[in-house]
């Protein structure tokens, strides 16, 4: 099915996805309320499919109405295809084409930027930034209800916030990579001192592997 | 021993160092990958299976303590 989207110009407005519906999509939905406050802080429009309201429907109807200039997707993610609530996939190769055209995308997921990343630049997207592997989550079983003061997650999470943060500021896609790997390295170098707890040694690992993973594709020079 | 058998041996050795890893992780610590929930026991099947996560935890292991012994995160502080 070919998809219509109308033809407005891309504004500086930014789509942002996340689904709640288990433990690690729900610490992706609390941390990502962060970058939400930063883009409304900048008089930025956030389109925010929340909860249930990421799903496929709302998606399409959202960029082919607004056409936002940065996509921000937290989910289930492999090689082509990105999920929202309930796994339902929102992006593929079927209608990536349609959708991102001169677009930014970060997807927080799984493995979106081996192949949907590369597609969906030859497809037309500005910038694609993603993990061409799989994105750990480690999370401490103590504070599994408050997702913004686990202080395991925020490891994780403040590094790959710093991709739309760093965009939302004004800056390009590379400085938004740049700033995200340097911040995975320098919690890295600490996770793996004598000054980290046991959990946060333990969790080092996983983080090495996100940091490697993380890949940026497309139009580096790109911003919103 | 030939050089198969070789390859083989340190295969098995190295699975059996990540298991070790994986298994002594703290207890109070939760993993998702992606988005979804995964325990230690099925990391440790990917791996023993060989499948595309535990080759994956196989090789960014072996990265990983590669760069710390040689201080390359250091470096690039």
């Amino acid at each position: 099915m070919l998809l219509k989207v109308k033809s407005t110009r891309v504004n500086n407005s930014i789509l942002v996805t996340r689904p709640n519906h288990d433990f690690p999509t729900t610490y992706l939905y609390f941390w990502s309320e962060l970058v939400i406050d930063e883009a409304k802080n900048k008089d930025i429009t956030v389109l925010d499919l929340d909860g249930k309201k990421a799903n496929k429907q709302k998606f399409v109807s959202y960029i082919s109405r607004n056409n936002p200039r940065l996509i921000f997707l937290n989910g289930h993610g492999s090689k082509d295809s990105v999920a929202g609530y309930d796994n339902e996939v929102l992006l593929d190769e079927g209608n990536c084409g349609a959708l991102l055209q001169e677009k930014i995308i970060y997807a927080r997921s799984c493995e979106a930027g081996a192949k949907l990343g590369s597609f969906s630049i030859e497809k037309g997207a500005a910038t694609f930034i993603g993990y061409n592997k799989d994105f750990w989550l480690i999370r401490s079983k103590e504070r599994g209800t408050k997702p913004l003061t686990d202080p395991i997650a925020k490891l994780f999470l403040e590094p790959s916030n710093l991709v739309p943060i760093t965009l939302i500021k004004g800056n390009s896609a590379q400085e938004a990579y740049q700033k995200s790997q340097d911040d995975m390295r320098r919690n890295f170098s600490y996770m793996i001192s004598s000054k980290a707890s046991q959990e946060e040694r333990d969790a080092a690992f996983f983080l090495f592997s996100n940091y490697t993973c993380q890949v940026i594709l497309g139009n580096k020079q790109a911003k919103i | 021993m030939d050089k198969s058998e070789e390859d083989k041996k340190l295969q098995e050795y190295i699975k059996e160092l990540v298991i070790a890893r994986i298994n002594a992780l703290s207890k109070d610590l939760e993993l998702s990958v992606g988005g979804e929930n995964i325990t230690r026991e099925q990391i440790v099947e990917s791996v023993k299976k060989g499948n595309e996560l535990g080759q994956e935890i196989i090789e960014m292991q072996l990265k990983f303590l590669r760069d710390v012994a040689e201080g390359k995160i250091y470096q690039s502080e």
